[in-house]
């Protein structure tokens, strides 16, 4: 069942010129994104996003972000508290996403906080 | 000597009416066949990625390649009879625009876009994921139009309504929802979500449920607003699918193992939403086959 052609309806003109806007919206944004001076390179941060405290054993919970402008890879984080640390790679953290992640500790004193720290990457 | 021409007339208001509702009819049935066409890609996180690691020019070569395939679907199928070459090229504008539209909203309800992505990011899977959006745009505008049939035998009611409604449902989730229930993509999103992107998603569910059935008038829209039985009205319907897709949901996570006794319940209920909306989508899918 198709529609036959007919002069075409304001609400159609209004849909096209709506659609055009959006489509050369993004296409303009897409290249203006890419040429306007921005920070370049990777900016890696890690925050510790929940903890939880049985005795001795730490779980904690953290996430990982990619605030740069490209995927990094073979992500080394460490999270420690007290004498003791755990380190756990992550193979890869495309630009602007979280990645989380848990880490258990054993044997750390109650006066000791968590911490987590990105020590390195590498760039593609 | 060459005659006057009279002025052409407007057209009455009524037939105004009636364009503007068709044209109204068309947008939510490409939004619906969007949806419907590109659900398996949208549970890809590998098309997420691309739109972090492709170039610029490698993004703007698919969005103009995908303008293009539009063009020629709208023209070979389209949904216009003798259509001009300007209206085809408008037709595949609103199909990549609805593409687009789809393609933000499902990423955002799927807490693959927040307000903490970059716009870069953001832009590369839109425009990644647009493209697919339009084919099923184009299509449902074009290719879901089916004539009113009338074979002679009257249409079931009452409780044989509902069953055949409910058997298309479970056969059109289960299709939808095994080519994603096994992947990481339900359990990644489902363990991002919040509770108000969980809700987003259950709205979403229903509102396209509701769409695909009974405001995109793909078929038979008029029989079954007529059809008996107790689960016939359009709420009734919408909200019966949908609980049947959440037991389709959980069904088909539980029997791939994703369920664990250390799952709490939050979780569980999650996954259940998280890939209810792709099997709803494939429920109203199958209904439409009736």
């Amino acid at each position: 069942m198709k529609r036959e052609s007919t002069a075409q309806s304001r609400v159609e003109r209004l849909l096209f010129f709506i659609s055009l806007a959006l489509v050369l919206g993004v296409v303009g944004l897409l290249i203006w994104v890419e040429v306007a001076p921005g920070p370049r390179g990777s900016l890696v941060t890690g925050a510790i996003t929940k903890v939880d405290r049985a005795g001795d054993r730490l779980t904690v919970h953290y996430a990982i972000t990619n605030h740069g402008d490209e995927a990094i890879e073979e992500v080394q984080v460490r999270i420690s508290a007290g004498e003791e640390e755990v380190s756990q790679p992550m193979s890869h953290l495309p630009m602007g996403i979280t990645r989380r992640g848990v880490a258990v500790l054993d044997r750390v004193p109650a006066e000791a906080s968590p911490e987590v720290r990105v020590e390195g990457y590498l760039l593609p | 000597m060459m005659g006057t021409m009279a002025p052409e007339a407007p057209p009455p208001a009524r037939e105004q009416q009636g364009t503007a509702r068709e044209e109204w009819i068309a947008l939510v049935r490409a939004l619906c066949g969007g949806f419907i066409f590109a659900v398996p890609i949208i549970y890809t996180m590998e098309v997420w990625w691309l739109g972090h690691t492709l170039p610029l020019w490698k993004v703007l070569t698919i969005l103009a390649a995908g303008y293009v395939l539009a063009v020629g679907m709208n023209y070979f199928s389209g949904y216009r009879e003798d259509a001009s070459w300007g209206e085809v090229f408008e037709d595949a504008m609103i199909t990549q625009a609805v593409g687009i539209v789809v393609a933000f909203v499902m990423l955002v309800v799927m807490g693959v876009v927040t307000t903490a992505s970059s716009l870069r990011v953001v832009l590369g899977q839109v425009s990644m994921l647009a493209v697919p959006i339009a084919f099923g745009a184009s299509v449902a505008r074009s290719q879901f139009l089916r004539a009113e049939e009338d074979d002679g035998e009257p249409p079931p009611s009452g409780w044989k309504a509902d069953l055949r409604d409910l058997g298309m449902t479970v056969l059109g989730g289960t299709f939808i929802g095994l080519s994603i229930a096994p992947t990481e993509e339900v359990l990644m999103i489902a363990s991002q979500s919040n509770l108000a992107r969980l809700i987003a998603v259950v709205a979403l569910s229903l509102l396209l449920s509701y769409a695909v059935i009974f405001a995109a008038d793909f078929s038979g829209q008029s029989q079954r607003r007529a059809t008996e039985g107790a689960l016939q009205s359009p709420l009734a319907e919408t909200f019966f699918s949908y609980v049947v897709s959440l037991g389709v949901s959980f069904v088909l996570i539980s029997f791939l193992g994703f369920i664990s006794g250390a799952d709490s319940l939050l979780e569980v209920i999650a996954m259940v939403v998280v890939l209810g909306l792709p099997v709803t989508l494939g429920g109203a899918a199958g209904r439409l086959l009736l």
